[in-house]
Protein backbone atom coordinates (compact mmCIF):
# COMPACT_ATOMS: atom_id res chain seq x y z
CA UNK A 1 0.00 0.00 0.00
CA UNK A 2 3.15 2.34 0.45
CA UNK A 3 4.38 1.93 -2.70
CA UNK A 4 1.01 2.71 -4.34
CA UNK A 5 0.50 5.68 -2.23
CA UNK A 6 3.84 6.97 -2.94
CA UNK A 7 3.21 6.52 -6.74
CA UNK A 8 -0.10 8.20 -6.63
CA UNK A 9 1.79 10.83 -4.97
CA UNK A 10 4.57 11.21 -7.47
CA UNK A 11 1.72 11.32 -10.10
CA UNK A 12 -0.42 14.13 -8.29
CA UNK A 13 2.39 16.15 -7.66
CA UNK A 14 3.61 15.99 -11.32
CA UNK A 15 0.29 16.54 -12.69
CA UNK A 16 0.46 19.90 -15.42
CA UNK A 17 -2.45 21.61 -13.39
CA UNK A 18 -1.05 21.16 -9.99
CA UNK A 19 2.31 22.49 -11.55
CA UNK A 20 0.70 25.46 -12.99
CA UNK A 21 -2.30 26.31 -10.26
CA UNK A 22 0.81 26.47 -7.89
CA UNK A 23 2.59 28.57 -10.08
CA UNK A 24 -0.22 30.85 -10.51
CA UNK A 25 -0.63 31.39 -7.28
CA UNK A 26 2.82 32.33 -6.35
CA UNK A 27 2.55 34.64 -9.16
CA UNK A 28 -0.32 35.95 -7.51
CA UNK A 29 0.94 36.03 -3.78
CA UNK A 30 3.78 37.95 -4.89
CA UNK A 31 2.27 40.93 -6.51
CA UNK A 32 -0.76 40.85 -4.04
CA UNK A 33 2.64 41.44 -1.41
CA UNK A 34 4.12 44.20 -3.67
CA UNK A 35 0.74 46.16 -3.83
CA UNK A 36 0.20 45.85 0.06
CA UNK A 37 3.91 47.21 0.08
CA UNK A 38 3.25 49.94 -2.35
CA UNK A 39 -0.30 51.13 -1.18
CA UNK A 40 1.05 50.84 2.67
CA UNK A 41 1.76 54.22 3.19
CA UNK A 42 4.13 53.98 6.44
CA UNK A 43 2.77 56.31 9.32
CA UNK A 44 4.68 59.68 9.43
CA UNK A 45 5.24 61.72 12.12
CA UNK A 46 5.35 65.17 10.40
CA UNK A 47 1.83 63.97 8.75
CA UNK A 48 0.61 64.06 12.64
CA UNK A 49 1.96 67.21 13.68
CA UNK A 50 0.76 68.73 11.19
CA UNK A 51 -3.11 67.52 11.28
CA UNK A 52 -2.79 68.51 14.70
CA UNK A 53 -1.58 71.87 13.97
CA UNK A 54 -4.45 71.98 11.84
CA UNK A 55 -6.53 70.63 14.13
CA UNK A 56 -5.62 73.55 16.72
CA UNK A 57 -5.77 76.32 14.23
CA UNK A 58 -9.57 75.02 13.31
CA UNK A 59 -10.69 75.00 17.23
CA UNK A 60 -8.99 78.49 17.56
CA UNK A 61 -11.03 79.59 14.76
CA UNK A 62 -14.27 78.27 16.12
CA UNK A 63 -13.24 79.63 19.98
CA UNK A 64 -12.80 83.56 18.22
CA UNK A 65 -16.05 83.29 16.18
CA UNK A 66 -17.62 84.56 18.92
CA UNK A 67 -20.36 83.59 22.24
CA UNK A 68 -23.12 83.64 19.53
CA UNK A 69 -22.49 81.33 16.38
CA UNK A 70 -22.80 78.79 16.94
CA UNK A 71 -25.09 79.10 19.84
CA UNK A 72 -23.72 77.48 22.56
CA UNK A 73 -26.41 75.33 25.01
CA UNK A 74 -26.29 75.81 28.74
CA UNK A 75 -24.84 72.63 29.38
CA UNK A 76 -21.79 72.92 27.48
CA UNK A 77 -18.62 75.62 27.48
CA UNK A 78 -17.58 77.20 24.17
CA UNK A 79 -14.34 75.27 24.00
CA UNK A 80 -16.71 72.04 24.62
CA UNK A 81 -18.61 72.69 21.90
CA UNK A 82 -16.08 73.33 19.10
CA UNK A 83 -14.04 70.40 20.60
CA UNK A 84 -17.37 68.48 19.72
CA UNK A 85 -17.82 69.86 16.68
CA UNK A 86 -14.57 69.16 15.12
CA UNK A 87 -14.04 66.08 16.80
CA UNK A 88 -10.69 64.41 17.92
CA UNK A 89 -7.40 64.21 15.99
CA UNK A 90 -8.32 62.04 12.89
CA UNK A 91 -4.58 60.58 11.65
CA UNK A 92 -5.32 59.09 8.32
CA UNK A 93 -3.86 55.25 8.67
CA UNK A 94 -2.71 54.06 5.13
CA UNK A 95 -0.44 50.99 6.71
CA UNK A 96 -0.92 47.70 6.29
CA UNK A 97 -2.26 45.68 9.50
CA UNK A 98 -0.71 42.19 9.31
CA UNK A 99 -3.89 41.89 11.92
CA UNK A 100 -5.85 41.69 8.64
CA UNK A 101 -4.22 38.48 7.52
CA UNK A 102 -7.18 36.77 8.93
CA UNK A 103 -9.54 38.55 6.39
CA UNK A 104 -6.93 37.90 3.94
CA UNK A 105 -6.81 33.88 4.38
CA UNK A 106 -10.80 34.49 4.47
CA UNK A 107 -10.87 36.24 1.25
CA UNK A 108 -8.27 33.85 -0.55
CA UNK A 109 -10.49 31.04 0.61
CA UNK A 110 -12.51 30.77 -2.32
CA UNK A 111 -9.67 30.40 -4.82
CA UNK A 112 -8.14 28.04 -2.62
CA UNK A 113 -11.21 25.48 -2.12
CA UNK A 114 -12.00 26.10 -5.85
CA UNK A 115 -8.84 25.02 -7.18
CA UNK A 116 -8.94 21.89 -4.80
CA UNK A 117 -11.98 21.00 -6.64
CA UNK A 118 -10.59 21.16 -10.04
CA UNK A 119 -7.45 19.37 -8.62
CA UNK A 120 -9.38 16.90 -7.19
CA UNK A 121 -11.51 15.99 -10.07
CA UNK A 122 -9.38 16.58 -12.93
CA UNK A 123 -6.95 13.68 -11.30
CA UNK A 124 -9.18 11.23 -11.45
CA UNK A 125 -10.56 12.53 -14.46
CA UNK A 126 -7.95 12.88 -16.53
CA UNK A 127 -7.74 8.78 -15.55
CA UNK A 128 -10.67 8.04 -17.04
CA UNK A 129 -9.84 10.07 -19.75
CA UNK A 130 -6.33 8.71 -20.81
CA UNK A 131 -7.27 5.01 -20.21
CA UNK A 132 -4.61 4.76 -17.52
CA UNK A 133 -6.68 3.58 -14.75
CA UNK A 134 -6.82 -0.07 -16.86
CA UNK A 135 -2.91 -0.40 -16.92
CA UNK A 136 -2.88 0.37 -13.32
CA UNK A 137 -5.08 -2.07 -12.45
CA UNK A 138 -3.59 -5.03 -14.22
CA UNK A 139 -0.78 -3.98 -11.82
CA UNK A 140 -3.04 -3.62 -8.34
CA UNK A 141 -6.12 -5.43 -8.84
CA UNK A 142 -7.24 -4.52 -5.68
CA UNK A 143 -9.85 -1.46 -6.40
CA UNK A 144 -10.30 -0.61 -2.85
CA UNK A 145 -6.75 0.33 -2.02
CA UNK A 146 -6.32 1.93 -5.80
CA UNK A 147 -9.47 4.12 -4.61
CA UNK A 148 -7.98 4.70 -0.61
CA UNK A 149 -4.44 5.73 -2.11
CA UNK A 150 -5.25 7.69 -4.99
CA UNK A 151 -7.88 9.72 -2.52
CA UNK A 152 -5.34 9.62 0.20
CA UNK A 153 -2.46 11.47 -2.55
CA UNK A 154 -4.76 13.91 -3.63
CA UNK A 155 -6.03 14.97 -0.40
CA UNK A 156 -2.82 15.15 1.08
CA UNK A 157 -1.11 17.13 -1.45
CA UNK A 158 -3.96 19.44 -1.65
CA UNK A 159 -4.44 20.30 1.78
CA UNK A 160 -0.37 20.84 2.37
CA UNK A 161 -0.85 23.12 -1.09
CA UNK A 162 -2.87 25.25 0.55
CA UNK A 163 -1.26 25.23 3.71
CA UNK A 164 2.38 25.92 2.15
CA UNK A 165 0.39 28.99 0.06
CA UNK A 166 -1.09 30.25 2.69
CA UNK A 167 2.26 30.09 4.73
CA UNK A 168 3.78 31.73 1.84
CA UNK A 169 1.33 34.59 1.29
CA UNK A 170 1.19 34.88 5.26
CA UNK A 171 4.96 35.51 5.49
CA UNK A 172 5.60 37.69 2.19
CA UNK A 173 2.49 40.35 4.18
CA UNK A 174 4.14 39.88 6.98
CA UNK A 175 7.36 41.69 5.48
CA UNK A 176 5.07 44.04 3.66
CA UNK A 177 3.90 45.04 7.33
CA UNK A 178 7.34 44.70 9.03
CA UNK A 179 8.52 47.17 6.47
CA UNK A 180 6.08 49.03 5.48
CA UNK A 181 2.88 48.58 7.28
CA UNK A 182 3.14 47.76 11.12
CA UNK A 183 2.74 44.12 12.94
CA UNK A 184 0.97 46.13 16.17
CA UNK A 185 -1.83 43.78 17.76
CA UNK A 186 0.09 40.16 15.98
CA UNK A 187 0.61 38.35 19.51
CA UNK A 188 0.30 34.97 20.12
CA UNK A 189 -3.56 35.04 20.32
CA UNK A 190 -3.77 36.36 16.99
CA UNK A 191 -1.15 34.16 15.55
CA UNK A 192 -3.77 31.49 17.46
CA UNK A 193 -7.03 32.58 15.50
CA UNK A 194 -4.91 32.77 11.77
CA UNK A 195 -3.04 29.63 12.39
CA UNK A 196 -6.70 28.12 12.77
CA UNK A 197 -8.23 30.07 9.62
CA UNK A 198 -5.38 28.54 7.83
CA UNK A 199 -5.63 25.24 8.83
CA UNK A 200 -9.51 25.07 7.92
CA UNK A 201 -9.21 26.31 4.55
CA UNK A 202 -6.56 24.07 3.68
CA UNK A 203 -9.10 21.81 5.03
CA UNK A 204 -12.07 22.57 3.47
CA UNK A 205 -9.74 22.32 0.11
CA UNK A 206 -8.77 18.96 0.74
CA UNK A 207 -12.80 18.15 1.23
CA UNK A 208 -13.57 19.93 -2.08
CA UNK A 209 -11.36 18.14 -4.08
CA UNK A 210 -12.34 15.03 -2.38
CA UNK A 211 -15.70 16.10 -4.02
CA UNK A 212 -14.21 16.81 -7.21
CA UNK A 213 -12.48 13.25 -7.15
CA UNK A 214 -16.01 11.24 -6.27
CA UNK A 215 -18.04 12.69 -8.61
CA UNK A 216 -15.31 12.37 -11.40
CA UNK A 217 -15.07 8.97 -10.29
CA UNK A 218 -18.47 8.39 -10.45
CA UNK A 219 -19.30 10.45 -13.90
CA UNK A 220 -15.74 8.82 -15.20
CA UNK A 221 -14.66 12.43 -16.64
CA UNK A 222 -13.79 15.93 -15.72
CA UNK A 223 -15.68 17.92 -17.30
CA UNK A 224 -18.84 16.27 -15.79
CA UNK A 225 -17.28 16.57 -12.32
CA UNK A 226 -16.95 20.38 -13.40
CA UNK A 227 -20.65 20.90 -14.98
CA UNK A 228 -21.72 19.07 -11.70
CA UNK A 229 -20.07 21.20 -9.08
CA UNK A 230 -20.75 24.22 -11.08
CA UNK A 231 -24.49 23.95 -11.37
CA UNK A 232 -24.65 23.01 -8.09
CA UNK A 233 -23.11 26.09 -6.75
CA UNK A 234 -24.35 28.48 -9.45
CA UNK A 235 -28.30 26.73 -9.46
CA UNK A 236 -29.07 24.79 -6.61
CA UNK A 237 -27.37 27.06 -3.78
CA UNK A 238 -29.13 29.91 -5.64
CA UNK A 239 -32.43 28.78 -5.54
CA UNK A 240 -32.65 27.01 -2.35
CA UNK A 241 -31.95 30.20 -0.71
CA UNK A 242 -34.02 32.01 -2.48
CA UNK A 243 -36.99 29.83 -2.54
CA UNK A 244 -36.47 27.43 0.41
CA UNK A 245 -34.51 29.86 3.00
CA UNK A 246 -34.96 28.02 5.90
CA UNK A 247 -33.00 24.99 4.09
CA UNK A 248 -30.41 27.12 3.33
CA UNK A 249 -28.75 25.39 6.53
CA UNK A 250 -28.04 22.44 4.68
CA UNK A 251 -25.83 24.40 1.70
CA UNK A 252 -22.44 23.33 1.17
CA UNK A 253 -21.71 27.07 1.11
CA UNK A 254 -23.22 28.27 3.93
CA UNK A 255 -21.81 25.67 6.39
CA UNK A 256 -17.85 26.70 4.42
CA UNK A 257 -18.46 30.17 6.05
CA UNK A 258 -19.79 29.44 9.09
CA UNK A 259 -16.78 26.68 8.77
CA UNK A 260 -14.13 29.20 7.79
CA UNK A 261 -15.07 32.56 9.88
CA UNK A 262 -14.74 29.82 12.89
CA UNK A 263 -18.05 31.57 14.77
CA UNK A 264 -21.15 30.37 14.82
CA UNK A 265 -23.30 31.30 12.49
CA UNK A 266 -26.43 33.13 12.41
CA UNK A 267 -30.32 31.76 11.12
CA UNK A 268 -31.07 30.06 9.26
CA UNK A 269 -27.60 28.72 9.70
CA UNK A 270 -27.38 28.55 13.36
CA UNK A 271 -24.84 26.30 14.30
CA UNK A 272 -21.19 25.77 15.28
CA UNK A 273 -18.10 26.00 12.97
CA UNK A 274 -17.85 22.23 14.25
CA UNK A 275 -21.20 21.01 13.39
CA UNK A 276 -20.67 23.41 9.70
CA UNK A 277 -17.63 21.34 9.16
CA UNK A 278 -18.98 17.70 10.06
CA UNK A 279 -21.68 18.42 7.69
CA UNK A 280 -19.55 19.14 5.06
CA UNK A 281 -17.54 16.68 5.77
CA UNK A 282 -20.77 14.17 5.74
CA UNK A 283 -21.51 15.29 2.22
CA UNK A 284 -17.78 13.99 1.35
CA UNK A 285 -17.98 10.87 2.79
CA UNK A 286 -21.54 10.40 1.30
CA UNK A 287 -20.31 10.85 -2.38
CA UNK A 288 -17.35 9.20 -1.72
CA UNK A 289 -18.79 6.01 -0.68
CA UNK A 290 -21.03 6.22 -3.70
CA UNK A 291 -17.72 6.78 -5.39
CA UNK A 292 -15.85 3.85 -4.36
CA UNK A 293 -18.95 1.68 -4.81
CA UNK A 294 -18.97 2.45 -8.39
CA UNK A 295 -15.56 2.34 -9.09
CA UNK A 296 -15.65 -1.27 -7.52
CA UNK A 297 -18.51 -2.72 -9.51
CA UNK A 298 -18.40 -1.37 -12.42
CA UNK A 299 -16.46 -2.45 -15.39
CA UNK A 300 -13.11 -0.94 -16.85
CA UNK A 301 -13.38 -0.69 -20.52
CA UNK B 1 2.59 -20.03 -26.95
CA UNK B 2 -1.74 -20.21 -27.35
CA UNK B 3 -2.94 -18.17 -30.08
CA UNK B 4 -6.59 -16.54 -29.21
CA UNK B 5 -8.35 -15.77 -32.59
CA UNK B 6 -12.09 -14.43 -33.13
CA UNK B 7 -13.35 -11.89 -35.80
CA UNK B 8 -14.12 -8.36 -34.39
CA UNK B 9 -16.61 -8.50 -31.60
CA UNK B 10 -16.38 -12.43 -31.23
CA UNK B 11 -15.12 -11.67 -27.21
CA UNK B 12 -11.73 -11.72 -27.49
CA UNK B 13 -10.60 -8.48 -25.52
CA UNK B 14 -13.67 -8.91 -23.29
CA UNK B 15 -12.25 -12.30 -22.33
CA UNK B 16 -8.86 -10.93 -21.74
CA UNK B 17 -10.29 -8.29 -19.58
CA UNK B 18 -12.28 -10.89 -17.23
CA UNK B 19 -8.85 -12.35 -17.03
CA UNK B 20 -7.56 -9.54 -15.77
CA UNK B 21 -10.08 -8.39 -13.54
CA UNK B 22 -11.31 -5.00 -15.03
CA UNK B 23 -14.38 -6.53 -16.56
CA UNK B 24 -17.04 -9.10 -14.54
CA UNK B 25 -18.38 -11.95 -16.27
CA UNK B 26 -22.07 -12.51 -15.84
CA UNK B 27 -21.53 -15.80 -15.81
CA UNK B 28 -18.94 -18.50 -15.29
CA UNK B 29 -15.20 -18.01 -13.56
CA UNK B 30 -11.65 -17.16 -14.75
CA UNK B 31 -8.74 -18.43 -12.81
CA UNK B 32 -5.07 -17.44 -13.82
CA UNK B 33 -2.51 -19.36 -12.71
CA UNK B 34 -4.97 -21.20 -10.68
CA UNK B 35 -6.44 -18.11 -8.58
CA UNK B 36 -9.52 -17.43 -9.05
CA UNK B 37 -9.92 -13.90 -10.54
CA UNK B 38 -12.35 -12.38 -8.50
CA UNK B 39 -10.97 -13.55 -5.13
CA UNK B 40 -7.30 -13.86 -5.55
CA UNK B 41 -6.00 -12.50 -8.67
CA UNK B 42 -3.92 -10.08 -6.31
CA UNK B 43 -1.89 -13.06 -5.38
CA UNK B 44 -1.00 -13.86 -8.73
CA UNK B 45 -0.68 -10.54 -10.55
CA UNK B 46 2.97 -9.56 -9.74
CA UNK B 47 3.16 -13.48 -12.38
CA UNK B 48 1.48 -11.71 -14.97
CA UNK B 49 2.29 -9.38 -17.57
CA UNK B 50 -0.17 -7.35 -20.14
CA UNK B 51 -1.22 -5.09 -22.70
CA UNK B 52 -5.07 -5.40 -23.27
CA UNK B 53 -5.75 -3.05 -26.69
CA UNK B 54 -3.90 -0.19 -26.92
CA UNK B 55 -1.37 0.66 -23.93
CA UNK B 56 -2.25 3.32 -22.25
CA UNK B 57 0.12 5.17 -20.05
CA UNK B 58 1.14 8.78 -19.20
CA UNK B 59 1.13 10.79 -22.07
CA UNK B 60 3.47 13.74 -20.38
CA UNK B 61 5.58 11.17 -18.72
CA UNK B 62 8.46 9.53 -20.22
CA UNK B 63 8.54 5.89 -21.47
CA UNK B 64 11.57 5.35 -18.63
CA UNK B 65 9.29 7.41 -15.90
CA UNK B 66 6.31 5.64 -16.87
CA UNK B 67 8.02 2.31 -16.50
CA UNK B 68 9.98 3.15 -13.25
CA UNK B 69 6.47 4.23 -11.52
CA UNK B 70 4.73 1.12 -12.35
CA UNK B 71 7.80 -1.25 -11.47
CA UNK B 72 7.65 0.15 -8.12
CA UNK B 73 4.61 -1.23 -7.24
CA UNK B 74 6.22 -4.13 -7.42
CA UNK B 75 9.50 -3.41 -6.16
CA UNK B 76 11.24 -3.25 -9.28
CA UNK B 77 14.02 -1.65 -9.64
CA UNK B 78 15.69 1.14 -12.22
CA UNK B 79 18.43 -1.62 -13.58
CA UNK B 80 15.28 -3.72 -14.71
CA UNK B 81 13.67 -0.87 -16.10
CA UNK B 82 16.79 -0.51 -18.44
CA UNK B 83 17.12 -3.90 -19.35
CA UNK B 84 13.22 -3.59 -20.42
CA UNK B 85 13.69 -0.73 -22.58
CA UNK B 86 16.77 -1.91 -23.86
CA UNK B 87 14.89 -5.24 -25.11
CA UNK B 88 12.03 -3.30 -26.60
CA UNK B 89 14.61 -1.09 -28.77
CA UNK B 90 13.64 2.13 -26.71
CA UNK B 91 16.81 2.89 -24.52
CA UNK B 92 17.26 5.50 -27.16
CA UNK B 93 14.15 7.53 -26.74
CA UNK B 94 13.35 6.23 -23.20
CA UNK B 95 13.85 9.66 -22.12
CA UNK B 96 11.68 11.04 -24.36
CA UNK B 97 7.76 11.95 -23.17
CA UNK B 98 5.65 9.13 -24.33
CA UNK B 99 2.98 11.63 -26.39
CA UNK B 100 6.17 12.10 -28.74
CA UNK B 101 6.00 8.13 -29.17
CA UNK B 102 4.83 6.72 -32.69
CA UNK B 103 2.19 4.22 -32.50
CA UNK B 104 4.46 1.27 -32.58
CA UNK B 105 6.60 2.67 -30.57
CA UNK B 106 3.80 3.46 -27.69
CA UNK B 107 3.22 -0.68 -28.35
CA UNK B 108 6.65 -1.58 -27.66
CA UNK B 109 6.34 0.39 -24.80
CA UNK B 110 3.27 -1.65 -23.85
CA UNK B 111 5.23 -4.75 -24.43
CA UNK B 112 7.99 -3.11 -22.57
CA UNK B 113 5.24 -2.67 -19.46
CA UNK B 114 3.87 -6.23 -19.57
CA UNK B 115 7.63 -7.51 -19.67
CA UNK B 116 8.85 -5.86 -16.49
CA UNK B 117 7.48 -8.30 -13.69
CA UNK B 118 9.23 -10.63 -15.57
CA UNK B 119 6.29 -12.61 -15.95
CA UNK B 120 5.39 -16.65 -16.03
CA UNK B 121 2.30 -15.32 -18.03
CA UNK B 122 2.40 -12.73 -20.91
CA UNK B 123 -1.38 -11.74 -22.18
CA UNK B 124 -1.11 -9.40 -25.16
CA UNK B 125 -4.12 -8.30 -26.68
CA UNK B 126 -3.10 -7.50 -30.67
CA UNK B 127 0.71 -6.87 -29.54
CA UNK B 128 1.51 -6.43 -33.16
CA UNK B 129 -1.35 -3.76 -34.12
CA UNK B 130 0.19 -0.67 -35.20
CA UNK B 131 3.53 -2.17 -36.12
CA UNK B 132 5.24 -1.55 -39.43
CA UNK B 133 6.28 -4.87 -41.20
CA UNK B 134 9.80 -4.79 -39.58
CA UNK B 135 8.00 -4.22 -36.01
CA UNK B 136 6.22 -7.26 -36.33
CA UNK B 137 8.99 -9.37 -37.46
CA UNK B 138 10.55 -7.59 -34.03
CA UNK B 139 7.52 -8.53 -31.81
CA UNK B 140 7.15 -12.33 -33.47
CA UNK B 141 11.08 -12.58 -32.69
CA UNK B 142 10.13 -11.35 -29.43
CA UNK B 143 7.45 -13.92 -28.56
CA UNK B 144 9.40 -16.47 -29.92
CA UNK B 145 12.01 -15.91 -27.71
CA UNK B 146 9.49 -15.18 -24.52
CA UNK B 147 7.99 -18.91 -25.25
CA UNK B 148 11.44 -20.24 -25.38
CA UNK B 149 12.41 -18.88 -21.92
CA UNK B 150 9.43 -21.13 -20.55
CA UNK B 151 6.73 -18.23 -20.07
CA UNK B 152 3.16 -18.69 -21.08
CA UNK B 153 2.18 -16.00 -24.03
CA UNK B 154 -1.45 -15.81 -24.56
CA UNK B 155 -2.04 -13.44 -27.62
CA UNK B 156 -4.70 -12.27 -29.09
CA UNK B 157 -4.73 -11.49 -32.84
CA UNK B 158 -6.60 -10.77 -35.94
CA UNK B 159 -3.31 -11.45 -38.19
CA UNK B 160 -4.00 -15.29 -38.60
CA UNK B 161 -0.66 -15.94 -40.35
CA UNK B 162 1.69 -14.14 -37.52
CA UNK B 163 -0.57 -16.69 -35.18
CA UNK B 164 0.24 -19.99 -37.27
CA UNK B 165 3.92 -19.34 -37.27
CA UNK B 166 4.08 -18.43 -33.64
CA UNK B 167 1.40 -20.02 -31.90
CA UNK B 168 1.25 -24.03 -30.51
CA UNK B 169 -1.92 -23.84 -29.79
CA UNK B 170 -4.87 -21.78 -30.74
CA UNK B 171 -8.55 -21.17 -29.67
CA UNK B 172 -10.78 -19.76 -32.32
CA UNK B 173 -13.42 -17.91 -30.55
CA UNK B 174 -16.94 -16.55 -32.49
CA UNK B 175 -20.23 -14.53 -30.99
CA UNK B 176 -18.34 -15.29 -27.53
CA UNK B 177 -17.89 -19.31 -27.73
CA UNK B 178 -15.12 -21.12 -28.33
CA UNK B 179 -15.32 -22.73 -31.57
CA UNK B 180 -12.84 -24.36 -31.91
CA UNK B 181 -9.29 -25.01 -29.63
CA UNK B 182 -5.97 -27.07 -29.45
CA UNK B 183 -3.10 -27.60 -31.43
CA UNK B 184 -2.59 -25.44 -34.70
CA UNK B 185 -1.97 -28.61 -36.74
CA UNK B 186 -5.05 -30.24 -34.44
CA UNK B 187 -7.29 -27.25 -35.42
CA UNK B 188 -6.11 -26.91 -38.91
CA UNK B 189 -7.32 -30.46 -39.30
CA UNK B 190 -10.86 -30.14 -38.15
CA UNK B 191 -11.26 -27.65 -40.79
CA UNK B 192 -13.72 -29.16 -43.45
CA UNK B 193 -11.99 -27.06 -46.31
CA UNK B 194 -9.84 -29.80 -48.32
CA UNK B 195 -9.41 -30.30 -51.66
CA UNK B 196 -6.58 -31.26 -54.86
CA UNK B 197 -5.46 -28.67 -57.19
CA UNK B 198 -4.61 -29.84 -60.48
CA UNK B 199 -3.12 -28.47 -63.51
CA UNK B 200 -3.63 -29.63 -66.64
CA UNK B 201 -3.06 -27.79 -70.18
CA UNK B 202 -6.78 -28.27 -71.41
CA UNK B 203 -8.52 -27.20 -68.21
CA UNK B 204 -12.27 -27.43 -69.47
CA UNK B 205 -11.69 -31.34 -71.00
CA UNK B 206 -9.83 -32.02 -67.75
CA UNK B 207 -12.86 -30.42 -65.89
CA UNK B 208 -15.63 -32.35 -67.89
CA UNK B 209 -13.25 -35.43 -67.75
CA UNK B 210 -13.38 -35.16 -64.27
CA UNK B 211 -16.98 -34.33 -63.73
CA UNK B 212 -18.03 -37.26 -66.12
CA UNK B 213 -15.93 -39.35 -63.13
CA UNK B 214 -18.38 -38.29 -60.60
CA UNK B 215 -15.60 -35.95 -59.14
CA UNK B 216 -17.06 -32.53 -57.66
CA UNK B 217 -14.73 -29.84 -59.97
CA UNK B 218 -14.76 -26.63 -60.08
CA UNK B 219 -12.45 -23.72 -62.17
CA UNK B 220 -10.39 -22.04 -59.86
CA UNK B 221 -7.95 -19.68 -61.94
CA UNK B 222 -5.63 -21.42 -64.45
CA UNK B 223 -6.62 -24.66 -62.35
CA UNK B 224 -8.77 -27.20 -61.11
CA UNK B 225 -9.83 -27.37 -57.27
CA UNK B 226 -11.48 -30.85 -56.84
CA UNK B 227 -12.86 -31.37 -52.99
CA UNK B 228 -11.66 -34.72 -52.74
CA UNK B 229 -9.00 -35.73 -49.99
CA UNK B 230 -5.73 -35.84 -51.03
CA UNK B 231 -5.49 -39.31 -50.36
CA UNK B 232 -7.74 -39.26 -53.39
CA UNK B 233 -4.87 -37.98 -56.01
CA UNK B 234 -4.60 -41.10 -57.17
CA UNK B 235 -8.43 -41.91 -58.90
CA UNK B 236 -7.53 -38.17 -60.31
CA UNK B 237 -4.28 -38.54 -62.09
CA UNK B 238 -5.71 -41.98 -63.35
CA UNK B 239 -9.16 -40.52 -64.37
CA UNK B 240 -7.28 -38.13 -66.11
CA UNK B 241 -4.44 -40.09 -68.22
CA UNK B 242 -6.89 -42.51 -69.49
CA UNK B 243 -8.43 -39.78 -71.42
CA UNK B 244 -5.41 -38.10 -73.00
CA UNK B 245 -4.89 -35.52 -70.09
CA UNK B 246 -1.36 -35.53 -67.95
CA UNK B 247 -1.47 -33.69 -64.49
CA UNK B 248 1.24 -31.34 -64.87
CA UNK B 249 0.97 -30.11 -61.03
CA UNK B 250 -1.18 -31.64 -58.52
CA UNK B 251 -1.11 -30.88 -54.57
CA UNK B 252 -3.23 -30.33 -51.97
CA UNK B 253 -5.09 -27.60 -51.62
CA UNK B 254 -3.65 -26.66 -47.91
CA UNK B 255 -5.46 -25.18 -45.39
CA UNK B 256 -3.96 -22.20 -43.72
CA UNK B 257 -5.49 -20.88 -40.24
CA UNK B 258 -7.91 -17.84 -42.08
CA UNK B 259 -9.30 -20.83 -43.94
CA UNK B 260 -10.54 -22.57 -40.87
CA UNK B 261 -10.83 -19.13 -38.92
CA UNK B 262 -12.87 -18.11 -41.35
CA UNK B 263 -15.21 -21.18 -42.01
CA UNK B 264 -15.56 -21.70 -37.98
CA UNK B 265 -16.66 -18.32 -37.31
CA UNK B 266 -18.56 -18.26 -40.09
CA UNK B 267 -20.48 -21.88 -39.19
CA UNK B 268 -21.13 -20.30 -35.83
CA UNK B 269 -23.15 -17.42 -37.72
CA UNK B 270 -26.58 -17.78 -36.84
CA UNK B 271 -28.25 -18.44 -39.93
Amino acid sequence: MSALLSVELRRMLARRLVLVFTVLAFVAIIVAAVITAVTSKPFEPAVRRQVVADRGATLQACLQDGPDWPPTPKNLTRRELCEQIIGPVFVPDQRFHLTGLRDVFLGTAFVLVVGGWLLGESFMGAEWHAGTLGTLLTWEPRRLRVFVAKLAAAAAVLFLLALVLQAVLGLVLAAAAALRGTTEGADAEWLRSVSGVAVRVAGLTAMAGAMGFAIATIGRNTAAALGVGFAYLAVVEGLVRGLRPQWSRWLIGDNAGVFLTGKAGCPPVSRSPLGAGGVIAVYTAVLLVAALVSFRERDVT
Amino acid sequence: MFGFLGPNGAGKTTTIRCLLGLVRPTGGRCRLLGADVRTGLHRVIGRVGSIVETPTLYPRFSGRRNLQLLGRLHGIGKDRVADVLERVGLADRAGDPVKTYSFGMRQRLGIGAALLKDPEVLILDEPANGLDPAGIVEVRELLRSLGREGRTVFVSSHILSEVQQTADRVAILSRGRCVAAGPVDEVLAGGRARGLIVRVEDLPAGAEVLRAAGMPVSVDGDALRVDLPPSDAATVTRALAERGLYVTELRPDELDLETVFLELTREAEPS
